[in-house]
């Protein structure tokens, strides 16, 4: 079963890897360089997609994430899409066969949206995660 | 097969009839043109594309899942549009290819260039080719001194 802190543990890890020179250190920075400045945001969806790689031990998931960013950060909310795919097979694991949108779509404003967000995605995968965390 | 022309008319004939009065005036090469000029979100010329796919494929409108996403440097839109297309019905990604590096990741998003209208009658044909219909190939240029 995966745990809040462990994905929260995960995210910082893995911000590490990739970090830009000169930008943000942390997850934690960045995710307030999103929410205060409507920049980073790359950032934040690259890690949210890493940790969930390393937490299902996954390697053969191919991603596309795209923050949402108008041109007032101030009225926005803070919206990444993410669409994830199964590499091996090409199945779209975040396909919503009601609207038929390859996307799914979250609100990531907090450390615990964020986790909410990994949590999501490992449990697409088959990952046990901790209660709550399955549901967008 | 279908012809280029073909695609043309079925973009010009789409736009103009949602963008424009449906006198036949309004081309998709003005709305590209706008974008450019202005760089507000290009969703008519997202939509016209995607709706000439539809059309020309014969494919219903439950049957794809879109996405797409006009690419942007520091400071404006790079006249590239990033687009993913799903097959609904088996839940595949169509546009998910590895480039030619060895160790590159998979991509599952193919970015288009759609700064003329000839480009976008290339995007189009893109995805027919994608949904298995026969497009007639772009002209060459050879022979330019």
């Amino acid at each position: 079963m995966v745990t809040r802190e462990r994905i929260a543990e995960a995210l910082e890890h893995v911000f590490q890897d990739f970090g830009d020179e000169g930008g943000p250190d942390t997850f934690a920075k960045a995710l307030r360089h999103w929410t205060e400045f409507g920049c980073c945001g790359h950032l934040v969806a690259k890690a949210i997609t890493h940790a969930v790689e390393t937490l299902s031990g996954r390697r053969d998931l191919a991603w596309y994430y795209d923050p949402w960013v108008g041109d007032d950060p101030d009225a926005e909310p803070y919206l990444i899409a993410f669409i994830l795919v199964d590499a091996r097979t090409k199945e779209c694991l975040t396909l919503d066969i009601v609207s038929y949108s390859p996307h799914a779509v979250f609100s990531v404003e907090t450390m615990d949206d964020a986790i909410a967000a990994v949590g999501y995605f490992l449990s697409l995968l088959g990952v046990a995660v901790e209660d709550n965390l399955a549901r967008r | 097969m279908i012809t280029r022309e073909q695609i043309k008319k079925t973009l010009d004939e789409i736009y103009d009839a949602e963008y424009g009065d449906g006198d036949g005036e309004l081309t998709l090469a003005d709305g590209i043109s706008f974008w450019l000029q202005n760089g507000e979100y290009p969703f008519d010329v997202i939509e016209t594309i995607v709706e000439a796919v539809y059309e020309l494929s014969g494919k219903p409108h439950n049957a794809l899942g879109w996405y797409a996403e006009p690419l942007r440097d520091e400071w404006s839109y790079t006249g590239e549009i990033a687009f993913v297309l799903v097959d609904a019905e088996s839940g595949r990604c169509l546009t998910m290819h590895r480039p030619d590096r060895a160790d590159a990741e998979a991509s599952i998003s193919i970015a288009l260039p759609v700064t003329t209208e000839e480009e976008a009658i290339d995007a189009a044909a893109y995805f027919l080719r994608l949904l298995g219909v026969a497009v007639e190939e772009r002209p060459s240029h050879g022979g330019d001194v």
